[in-house]
């Protein structure tokens, strides 16, 4: 069974509001995605499409060409981490791993406890005892140990602290090698997570503004780099995200590719052409008022 | 485990958790039962026995149990990709097997105690087998109708909005004075009565009892399957 996630002609309102506007996009299996878009832009409620959490206001969701929503076999292979409100939840850390195993076919209790022992969770203590960060740790051990064909993290890192994120990355990606799969991650932290994408999504509005392999997204921007008058004169007329100045040294980012008559000149000026970061080219396409065109 | 047991793993769950909080809504219920019964020696204050007193607070037991829980579970089960349709028919397995549970444990004690105090103290339904299966039967039905109530409380509060939070309220009330009507139990017999000017008092035969509150649990099943068929789980 193959396990290709696709949205077609995906709506959702509540009410008279419009969190997503005619999402279509498909997946191939097997790619980490990492989906971006700045709050309120539709990431969580995209998430919760795919893991049948709502249905759709008009349009499906299919996982290997079948609707997803309320179908058995689909649901049982998507998993979906996210920020959860354990206040009242009595269980053990071992109750909850017993549970997942239960329910989900491909779940590896040896590797749970392995993420047990990484993130230093003590299984025999009530979920709601613990620190926010180890309530994420859990979410996560849970999440990763599924070995769902479709697993999906939406900012499951809140409360990490900086080395227990590290061994969240460190973690999803040797297990995605061991066991590859559709591994979808929503997360602000662009800059810190931007590695770990095959893929990236954007949305901006409710609206898909882009779908594009990280290579080819991070190709859409550069820097230049060299003394002020010739950068100013190399970039005039150019999209510009940011400019930065130390003595008679400028580096300006831009936004657009460069033709091979370009990079000659910017040889020609003596300039040093460098790329620009995924968070810097996400935050100039969020930021843009007039940027909504659909970019595929 | 396969797909096609998921209902029957659903129900064992559901009524594994909910029959541990029932053991200890006995418990208490017993302990509270002997207490008073030390105290009140007369048979006015408690007229038939165990079973009976504690057949109001079950319902009410149900009503609260269900109207707390229900959302959690709708919650646990499709974040484990369980479907909203499965979850429908398993819970209700479970509420049935727990209801009867109940009731036959509750009756195995009234019958310890009917042996201990010999009728007339305590039980008028143990003068027959056939009385004591309807009792069960009867409160099982009752307990059941409670918990349903209170699962549509749930999943209309929790799923729609102001308007299905009113008509929540309405419902939940409509359906306990139809059960308690179909069992003489509401208070609104009388005034029926009144109304049309009818001489004979109130009196539904058992059997349109029944058959009356098993067709109200089939509507308000029926209800709850079809407002949370779609219905939106929330991540919180």
């Amino acid at each position: 069974m193959g396990f290709e996630t696709a949205f077609n002609q995906v709506n959702v309102t509540f009410g008279d509001f419009q969190a997503l506007k005619d999402i279509n996009f498909r997946l191939e299996e097997g790619k980490i995605v990492g989906l971006l878009g700045r709050n309120g832009a539709g990431k969580s409620t995209l998430l919760s499409l795919l893991a049948a959490y709502r249905k759709p206001s008009t349009g499906t969701v299919t996982i290997g060409g079948q609707e997803l929503f309320e179908n058995p076999l689909l649901m049982s292979q998507v998993t979906l981490s996210y920020n959860t409100d354990y206040s009242d939840e009595t269980d053990k850390v071992k109750d909850m791993l017993d549970a997942a195993a239960s329910y989900r076919s491909n779940f590896d209790r040896s590797y749970a406890e392995h993420l047990a022992e990484q993130f230093r969770l003590p299984l025999d203590k009530q979920i709601k005892e613990l620190s926010n960060g180890m309530k994420s740790a859990v979410n996560v051990m849970i999440g990763l140990a599924s070995r769902c064909p479709v697993t999906i993290f939406d900012e499951v890192y809140v409360g990490m602290d900086a080395p227990t994120r590290e061994i969240f990355y460190k973690e999803l990606l040797e297990d995605h090698a061991r066991h590859p799969r559709t591994i979808i991650l929503s997360t602000h932290l662009v800059s810190e997570m931007d590695y770990l994408f095959e893929e990236i999504i954007i949305l901006k509005k409710g609206r898909l503004l882009m779908q594009k392999r990280s290579d080819q997204f991070l190709e859409l921007g550069l820097s230049v780099t060299g003394a002020t008058q010739a950068v100013e004169q190399f970039v005039h007329g150019m999209k510009r995200l940011s400019t930065r100045q130390l003595g008679g040294t400028t580096s300006v980012r831009i936004y657009g590719e460069l033709s091979e008559a370009q990079h000659q000149e910017a040889r020609n000026l003596g300039l040093e052409l460098g790329n620009v970061s995924m968070q810097d080219l996400f935050i100039h396409l969020t930021e843009e008022e007039d940027n909504d065109a659909i970019e595929k | 485990m396969p797909l096609k047991n998921r209902i029957t793993q659903v129900a064992s769950d559901t009524a594994r958790y909910h029959l541990s909080i029932a053991a200890w809504f006995l418990v208490v219920i017993g302990i509270i039962y002997i207490v008073l019964r030390s105290i009140f020696t007369t048979s006015d204050f408690i007229p038939n026995g165990f079973m009976d007193f504690i057949y109001r607070p079950a319902k009410i037991f149900s009503l609260i149990y269900a109207i707390s829980a229900s959302n959690s579970f709708l919650t646990f089960f499709v974040r484990h990709g369980v479907t909203r349709r499965d979850y429908f028919f398993g819970t209700s397995i479970a509420l049935v097997f727990v209801s009867f549970t109940m009731m036959i444990i509750t009756a195995g004690i009234a019958s310890i105690e009917n042996f201990i105090f010999p009728a007339g103290e305590t039980a008028s339904y143990f003068e027959s087998t056939g009385s004591v299966l309807a009792t069960i039967g009867e409160y099982s039905l009752n307990i059941i109708c409670y918990y349903i109530t209170g699962w549509l409380i749930a999943i209309l509060f929790y799923g729609f909005n102001t308007i299905g939070k009113s008509l929540a309220i309405m419902g939940a009330s409509l359906i306990i004075t139809m059960s308690g009507m179909l069992w003489g139990e509401s208070g609104f017999e009388q005034n029926i009565t009144r109304l049309f000017n009818l001489h004979s008092p109130w009196g539904l035969p058992m059997a349109i009892s029944f058959l009356g509150t098993l067709l109200l649990i089939a509507l308000v099943l029926w209800i709850i399957r079809a407002s949370s068929k779609n219905i939106t789980v929330k991540m919180k």
